[in-house]
């Protein structure tokens, strides 16, 4: 390969177009690396213009929502486009009526929701716990324990045999049918296994040497180095258990004093469409309640996300495959 | 994805490497040192040898690890209740008349009559379960392809952004709607697609499009609607791998690009792309076999029998109603259907993720 000035074309590797340029830096005009040429400066006002658009549209239609929360009844009912200020004036008649519907149903959903939420993230985390230290260890069973989580993940029952089973026990009607059956999954357990694999052994072995046992090693010792691990599960399992509907839906269906937050809002909605095909009624604020609900359902979810951001993307990382 | 190697017995020789590329299970440090390589025989009694040596006996195993085992049973048991039972169950019921008052062992068995009935045309509307099939198979499809394009553009685009607080508000903005609940995207659903709905305007200004109510609507246009909002739940989630992955491609490929008077077109064709496509088709690849299991629930939600039940029907809500409708014979059986499709696509996708870019899930 020969060395030629820059005004050659040439035929170098990037390797020794680098070795050639870090021995040349006067050749190099400051910029030239980043050629800032019109078209260049276009496109990027181009592109962050295009992201922010992407992220606009993607907050847009919750902002819709909210908006129309605070609007009236009326004016919203019979205004067909995106509502980026609230129509009709800021109001918060949805929301008294929203929390008054039905004496106070809503706060049912909230309680059933909160209670499903901790029972599903307390019984998932200890089976993921214990199950991702029992994969970790190297044991004679320990290929039969991990080939029965792994064999969840690739294939399950669904939901009509879950249903029988759910039934021959006597969980339907209960909270804990919700709980049990969505607690936890074979792959969560995977990654169990893969934060207690992530801890050092010499770290095990000096405890080992030390006398503890098994459950001293795991709670002691490991669980605190690879807890932030399970964090991503926790997170990832809170989203799912309050965003829930069809195990409420399945077993409990009927129920209204086990339905949780998403179910109570089907029955808000429906209530709020009524007020909309009897025009005469004049009962307008029940309109805007649907909107309220909604604002009332996401909003602790939408709140709390943003201080996750870090572990979410580790676990859109890792979790990749989850789908 | 990495492969899971579980805790063998016996390590030195068995344990399989993370990430192999390769089939064959590697011969470890000790062995290849304890094995003169001279004669076969001579092989296979190092072999021999270390087997032995690193064999453990039952007894000792279990006196060091009953605790493990022990541990172990919580997880066995819920296992065993809520996976490994149902699909026990499946077998008797997806071949009985299951009426729920006589229970399942005096239900009677009726042979292939549940497969037959959801195979040639049964339910209200004729072949209900087909028209499932096929709109999950639209559904998924679209899923996989649209679905898949848009968070690989967002991640290249959001990936040429030079301010770092404003890439990671945008960022976090996109996260957003994938948290919201399938109820409530369902609910906004309604709301702009409604027949005076903010979106059926949009599209009737621009594009001079009826002023229909869509998700009453019997045709595709469905699932293009449906899409959507699929994309607007997944685009800006889904991109966050992509967005890691351009970012960990080695700056000197672009700075020798710039040396060539490559403009950031060329840079992203030629580096970019090439640099994250491995990860691009092993997601989509492992994204087959889920995709025809999750992602449905709101074809359930949205489901109206006599408005969209042509097309909005899929596997999923399917049975969904049969299990409702305490018809477990036949829901078993669409059950089944729907977990032996999603499986042979998941290890039809990670077959040929293996093959050909040596990383698999299991």
């Amino acid at each position: 390969m020969k060395e030629t000035t820059s005004q050659q074309q040439v035929q170098l590797s990037p390797e020794e177009k680098l070795a050639y340029l870090r021995a040349h830096p006067r050749k190099i005009k400051s910029g030239m690396v980043r050629g800032k040429s019109v078209g260049s400066v276009i496109a990027d006002i181009i592109i962050v213009l295009l992201v922010g658009a992407l992220a606009l549209v993607a907050i847009i239609p919750m902002w819709h929502v909210l908006m129309s929360s605070f609007s009236d009844g009326r004016s919203i009912f019979y205004y067909s486009g995106i509502a980026f200020v609230p129509e009709g004036g800021f109001t918060l008649r949805a929301y008294e009526e929203l929390f008054s519907f039905e004496d106070g149903l809503i706060w049912t959903g909230y309680m059933n929701t909160i209670l499903y939420v901790i029972g599903t993230l307390a019984v998932g985390l200890v089976l993921n716990v214990l199950a991702g230290y029992c994969l970790s260890r190297k044991t004679k069973l320990g290929g039969v324990m991990s080939a029965l989580c792994v064999f969840t993940v690739i294939f399950s029952a669904g939901q009509g045999p879950t249903f029988y089973v759910v039934d021959m026990l006597g969980l339907t009607q209960t909270r804990f049918a919700v709980i049990l059956t969505e607690c936890t999954m074979g792959m969560y357990m995977i990654i169990g296994a893969m934060a207690f694999r992530s801890v050092p052994e010499e770290t095990v072995e000096s405890a080992k040497l030390e006398g503890a046992g098994h459950l001293r090693i795991m709670f002691e010792i490991m669980l605190p180095q690879c807890f932030s691990l399970f964090m991503v599960t926790v997170l990832f399992t809170f989203v799912a258990a309050w965003n829930s509907f069809i195990g409420a839906r399945l077993y409990n269906a009927g129920i209204t004093d086990l339905y949780p937050l998403q179910l109570i809002l089907q029955r808000i909605k429906e209530s709020s469409d009524r007020v909309a095909s009897q025009i005469g009624h004049a009962n307008w604020a029940r309109y805007p309640m649907q909107f309220a609900g909604v604002i009332a359902a996401t909003l602790p979810i939408m709140v709390i996300m943003p201080f996750f951001q870090k572990q979410l993307e580790s676990g859109a990382l890792g979790g990749a495959v989850k789908g | 994805m990495v492969k899971i190697s579980p805790g063998a017995a016996n390590p030195a020789a068995e344990e399989e490497l993370i990430l192999s590329g390769s089939e064959e299970s590697a011969l470890t440090a000790p062995e290849a040192e304890a094995a003169p390589v001279s004669d076969a025989a001579a092989v296979r009694e190092n072999m021999a040898r270390l087997r032995k040596i690193g064999h453990v006996p039952w007894k000792k195993d279990f006196k060091t690890n009953w605790v493990i085992y022990c541990l172990f049973i919580p997880v066995l048991v819920w296992l065993i209740l809520f996976h490994y039972l149902p699909i026990g169950f499946s077998i008797p019921l997806a071949f009985k008349d299951y009426k729920d008052y006589l229970g399942i062992f005096n239900s009677p068995w009726n042979g292939w009559e549940n497969f037959k009935y959801l195979f040639t045309g049964g339910g209200v509307g004729g072949s209900e379960f087909l028209l499932a099939l096929r709109n999950t198979f639209a559904i998924g499809g679209l899923n996989l392809t649209i679905g898949f394009i848009v968070p690989v553009l967002f991640a290249l685009l959001v990936s040429q952004l030079r301010f770092k607080k404003y890439k990671r508000v945008c960022q976090m903005l996109s996260y957003l709607p994938n948290f919201v609940a399938s109820v409530v995207i369902v609910q906004i659903m309604q709301n702009l697609l409604d027949r005076d709905g903010a979106l059926t305007m949009m599209f009737h200004n621009l594009f001079g499009a009826p002023n229909t109510n869509w998700l009453a609507d019997d045709t595709p246009a469905f699932w293009g609607w449906y899409i959507l909002f699929s994309v607007w739940q997944g685009f800006g989630y889904g991109s966050i791998t992509y967005v890691s992955a351009i970012s960990n491609i080695s700056e000197d490929l672009y700075e020798a690009a710039a040396i060539d008077g490559a403009n950031r077109w060329q840079m992203m064709w030629k580096i970019t792309l090439p640099g994250i496509m491995p990860l691009i088709l092993m997601l989509w690849l492992l994204q087959i076999g889920v995709v025809f299991k999750v992602g449905f629930d709101r074809t359930f939600l949205l489901y109206n029998a006599s408005t969209n039940a042509d097309v909005c029907d899929t596997l999923f809500s399917y049975t969904m109603r049969m299990t409702l409708n305490g018809n477990l014979g036949i829901a078993t059986v669409s059950s089944l259907f729907q977990s032996i499709v999603g499986t042979v696509l998941m290890l039809f996708g990670n077959w040929i993720s293996r093959k050909s870019a040596g990383v698999s899930m299991f």
